[in-house]
């Protein structure tokens, strides 16, 4: 499966599947020294033999004398160590190692930061696919400065055609926005209401399509939005 | 110098205070936590995968090195774009007077916005007030911290509340019956925790 292949239909029910990219902002900065190639390392600097808990709890009110004279602070061995790779793993609260999976739980946050409930991940499938079923026009339209006042439209997918006939599927799409002047929400097949997930266990996002044309052709766009234009309540 | 959000319109200025509203403070928010065997919350580490050894927070440092191993400070290092073209690091722009100017919805539409400020002021100026009462969208330079990308934000009034919108203006090509379909990429740049949004 391409992750970069929708399936969507159009105002008259009838559906294909199309491409998409995401309109980006391209900024990729490269970096040197006196016009040479710099790379980025990790260099060990410590240890947990040398961490401040650790050597605190053995030296107690000497640890200044000790770091002084003895640089017990400094693991020699170590110090200066290129670190070529890395995992991430989780440790218990004593810092040891798990014998055992950990248990995953999510806490659920009021918008002040309190924990309302514990609960177990729900798992979350993604509905904005090629095997998936259609997105379709839902009756709600929303012209785009209405839109725009609203919601923050945080990216936006650029769709693209395939083929020839996906090249009219498209371009009739963008033809009826842009002659409505409006935004349509798009809803994921099996339930028109529910919001677009693009991946699993992702987030989900309302979905709008906007439509342009002209004698250069079509420019057609799901507009992702997660978040209102307004004060928290 | 004051660190807020100076906007001039027609030789006017206004300054604005700003506080930035996430979508936790709207919504709430959720966050995943790892237990022992004892419901206690695990501590995310890393792991040297040539010795096995732990390395905790604040036992590693990154550092910029040239190709024989010698170390770079940050602020000599030069920056470029992907085709040699040096760039230009753009101040912070808080405190430093933008011009404003009108944006068009489309260019507006077409933005990735990163984030949203609340802006305040005791003393706005009247015709600026006038215009995005009128229903404007007004767009100014922006930079938080110094850096080689220059933020646009835009100016919104809803009710009587003034916000804006930082993000970057995307520029996307019309797309011609013979336009190759784009190369494939990848999704996670627009995944985040969060709750189920309702809006609706």
């Amino acid at each position: 499966m391409s992750l970069r292949v929708i399936h969507i239909a159009n105002h008259k029910g009838r559906e294909s599947n199309v491409s998409f990219s995401t309109l980006k902002h391209t900024n990729n900065l490269c970096y040197s020294y006196k016009s040479d190639p710099v790379s980025n390392a990790r260099l060990r600097s410590g240890s947990v033999d040398t961490s401040y808990d650790k050597i605190l709890s053995k030296h107690g009110s000497e640890l200044v004398k000790k770091i002084l004279t003895e640089n017990v602070d400094v693991d020699i061995e170590s110090f200066g160590k290129l670190i070529n790779d890395s995992s991430s793993i989780y440790l218990d609260e004593k810092g040891e190692f798990l014998y055992s999976p950990p248990q995953i739980k999510e806490n659920i946050l009021s918008p002040q930061g309190d924990i309302l409930k514990t609960v177990d991940p729900v798992e979350t499938h993604a509905n904005v696919r090629d095997d998936t079923p259609p997105l379709v026009w839902t009756k709600t339209f929303v012209d785009r400065e209405e839109a725009i006042r609203k919601y923050i439209f945080r990216r936006s997918l650029q769709l693209f055609h395939n083929d020839g006939l996906t090249y009219d599927f498209l371009y009739e799409m963008a033809k009826e926005l842009n002659d409505r002047k409006q935004m349509v929400l798009l809803g994921p097949g099996e339930n028109e209401k529910s919001p677009l997930i693009l991946q699993n266990n992702g987030s989900p996002y309302r979905g709008f399509l906007d439509g342009y044309i002209s004698d250069k052709g079509y420019k057609l766009f799901i507009r992702l939005s997660n978040q209102e234009i307004r004060l928290p309540k | 110098m004051a660190r807020d959000i100076q906007l001039i319109l027609n030789n006017k200025t206004t300054s604005f205070a700003f506080k930035k509203i996430s979508r936790s403070d709207l919504y709430g928010s959720k966050k995943r936590i790892v237990l022992d065997s004892n419901n206690s919350p695990c501590v995310r580490t890393q792991i040297d995968e040539d010795t096995g050894e732990i390395l905790p927070a604040g036992s590693y440092k990154s550092f910029y090195i040239d190709q024989e191993f010698n170390y770079i400070d940050k602020v000599n290092l030069e920056v470029s774009d992907e085709d040699g073209n040096p760039l230009e690091k753009f101040e912070s722009t808080l405190g430093n007077p933008q011009v404003l100017d009108k944006i068009e919805i489309q260019d507006f539409l077409n933005m990735e916005i990163l984030s949203m400020y609340h802006l305040t002021s005791e003393d706005v100026d009247p015709e600026l007030n006038q215009l995005l009462t009128n229903g404007e969208f007004m767009k100014f330079s922006f930079n938080y911290y110094a850096d080689f990308n220059l933020e646009t934000g835009v100016l919104i009034k809803q009710n009587d509340n003034i916000f804006a919108l930082i993000g970057n203006i995307c520029q996307p090509d019309w797309v011609s019956e013979t336009t190759a379909p784009p190369d494939s990429e990848d999704l996670s740049i627009i995944d985040e925790d969060s709750l189920d949004f309702q809006m609706f």
